[in-house]
């Protein structure tokens, strides 16, 4: 093995190792639960899963995806893959961007070590963040698309931007930031194929774009989302510092704490000065065309998120009159590429300072030293983010749960309590998570989708946008009976989960099927049907064409891989 | 030897900064107060 290739090897031996580290005791046996990062032993394709729920498309095509791949896979080892996937793809996609081992190394450790991850990671925004780490494998492929216009590439780049699209924001940033530069003038791809490619592109948003628009309440948020999502300053020194620095997350509770102190600032000042040196280089590599729009669309998102705290009335103005503005109301999603820009132009500055040294040592010194100071200045992106992600076991009553749901010929979906969308149980150690049944249960599950925020001003509530929540809600909140009402709506079932805050109506006259330590389950006296959305199956047959073409083009690719390596001899 | 020279410095750098942050540089994560009690699960706090 020559030297390079040794150096090459450390290189991915490195961002393997800091994935590990950055992941941790996630990997252990158990479930992570934090906020909205919920995965159960087999979720179910159910109506919601494509959109065609009572509710907005939000995790969207992602809960269908998860179903389909945990009929083979066990959805603990799903969540394992997914979580590790993240700072791999991240750190591997960089290395392969900007090639040089330096400065690959430096720009996979800012990818993968930066509070962005770190804060998403907590808020369960794993399909944002696998388009993040997809971003620079897309780029790689949109610049070789843009020097030589192979056909193939532009193939592999709609598969990694379809793989990264599984939320409406993932398949915004991949489709936004790779796909342009491929198109653009001076670009040696075809004409008719750059057309072929946009309306392919185009094609991955349908899963989540067509029950959107299709959605009988519209696609209109509740504009108080606008206001309590903005971008929140974290750091001292404002929210510039904290854009600029790629925090800023709106929720203060999955703010590491290393953001509040002063080596945030001294870090932050030495990565934005490696940046900038590293300007000339990263144009270089790149190209001007992919430079510029990709600086292009990270300024945009930067002064974007920075607007949403500074102009916050213009800003909440802009997105309620614009039809699926509500998709950039979480401010700090905004910044993505701007955060992966600014690692691989520090890369790249990591890369010239270090070619300026000469002696062998001082160079590998100085390589390690760089590598490892986004750690040491702030450690609590390591190990699960400083310990909150940490894996455990569901308690047997969600099984049990499951199983007598599943089994029964009882119609009707379920209604789950308490009326709260998040859960703090104790054997999660009282972490705030999104309610998880209706992951685990084999019945459309009805939850509150009202997001209770804690704000300056006291409780605000961000409404949801399920009409059949809205109708329970209502209910509980004016102190009526809900159990009459729920029949009418198509429930025959409630789970009650215990242990955790908020309201609970009189299930009086419901048979209690399994009153277990952690849950309680009930029929309806008399169950009902919900009806069926009459544009199910629309939706239905559109994801199954949009799929099923790009496992045709995933095919097209692994046979044309398989016929170029030819026939091997028997004997070499 | 000079091989080893970069990973050793990168290991007591790295040991020196993770003194500190036990000694309150930098505080553990664990140590942020859960959200207060409220009849409601919050999604989170801007504050």
């Amino acid at each position: 093995m020559t030297a390079t290739r040794v150096t090459r090897a450390l290189a991915y031996a490195w961002v393997a190792l800091l994935s590990l580290l950055v992941i941790g005791p996630a990997l252990l046996p158990g479930f992570v639960l934090s906020y909205d990062l919920v995965f159960t032993p087999q979720q179910v394709l159910l109506p919601g899963s494509i959109g065609v729920g009572s509710g907005l498309p939000r995790a969207v095509p992602q809960d269908a995806v998860v179903a389909l791949v945990e009929t083979v896979v066990p959805g603990m080892l799903v969540e394992k893959l997914v979580l590790l996937a993240i700072p791999l793809l991240a750190g591997t996609g960089m290395l392969r961007l900007l090639r040089g081992t330096a400065a690959g190394v430096v720009g996979a450790t800012l990818a993968i070590a930066n509070p962005f991850v770190a804060q998403r990671l907590v808020i369960g925004h794993w399909g944002l963040l696998l388009a993040y780490a997809l971003l620079p494998w897309a780029l790689v492929l949109a610049q070789r698309l843009r020097a030589h216009g192979d056909p193939w590439d532009g193939l592999r780049l709609l598969l990694v931007v379809a793989a990264g699209s599984l939320t409406p924001s993932g398949s915004l940033l991949l489709a936004l930031v790779a796909v342009p530069p491929a198109l653009l003038p001076r670009s040696r791809y075809a004409v008719r194929s750059r057309v072929l490619l946009t309306a392919a592109v185009l094609a991955t948003w349908l899963p989540w774009l067509l029950p959107a628009l299709l959605h009988p309440g519209g696609a209109g948020s509740d504009p108080d989302g606008t206001r309590v999502f903005a971008l929140r300053p974290d750091v001292p020194g404002g929210a510039l510092i904290s854009a600029l620095t790629g925090g800023g997350i709106w929720n203060a509770e999955v703010s590491l704490p290393s953001r509040g102190t002063p080596l945030t600032w001294v870090f932050g000042a030495f990565v934005l000065a490696l940046g900038i040196a590293g300007v000339p280089s990263l144009l270089r590599l790149l190209g001007r065309g992919i430079t510029a729009w990709w600086a292009g669309v990270a300024t945009l998102g930067l002064l974007a998120s920075l607007a949403s705290v500074a102009l916050p009335g213009p800003w909440a103005a802009l997105l309620d009159g614009v039809p699926g503005g509500g998709l950039a109301r979480d401010a700090q999603k905004l910044l993505a590429p701007w955060v992966l820009l600014l690692a691989a132009s520090a890369g790249m500055g990591g890369g010239r300072l270090i070619g300026h040294v000469r002696e062998r040592t001082t160079r590998v010194a100085a390589l390690c030293a760089l590598a490892v100071m986004p750690l040491a200045c702030q450690p609590d992106l390591l190990w699960g983010a400083g310990g909150r992600l940490v894996a455990v076991d569901y308690p047997s009553d969600w099984s049990a749960a499951r199983a007598l749901v599943a089994g029964s010929p009882r119609p009707g979906d379920v209604v789950s309590f308490p009326w709260t969308a998040f859960r703090r149980f104790d054997w999660n150690d009282q972490r705030t998570v999104l309610d998880p049944a209706p992951r685990w249960l084999t019945r459309t599950t009805i939850v509150s989708d009202d997001l209770v925020i804690d704000t300056s001003a006291g409780l605000v509530s961000v409404a949801g946008d399920d009409p059949r929540a809205q109708a329970i809600g209502r209910a509980l909140a004016r102190g009526e009976e809900v159990a009459p009402l729920l029949p009418g709506l198509g429930v025959g079932w409630a789970l009650v989960a215990k242990g955790t805050p908020g309201p609970v109506p009189d299930l009086q006259g419901w048979e209690l099927l399994l009153d277990g330590p952690d849950l309680s389950l009930y029929a309806a006296p008399q169950g009902s049907v919900a009806e069926e959305r009459s544009d199910a199956r629309l939706v239905a047959a559109v994801d199954l064409v949009v799929g099923a073409a790009l496992l045709a083009g995933l095919g097209m690719l692994l046979i044309r891989r398989v016929r170029a390596r030819g026939p091997r001899p028997l004997v070499p | 030897m000079s091989v080893w020279i970069g990973p050793i410095i990168a290991a007591v750098v790295g040991a020196v900064v993770a003194a500190g942050a036990s000694f309150g540089i930098v505080s553990s994560q664990t140590a942020v107060p859960p959200t207060v009690d409220k009849p409601y699960v919050v999604y989170g706090a801007t504050q």
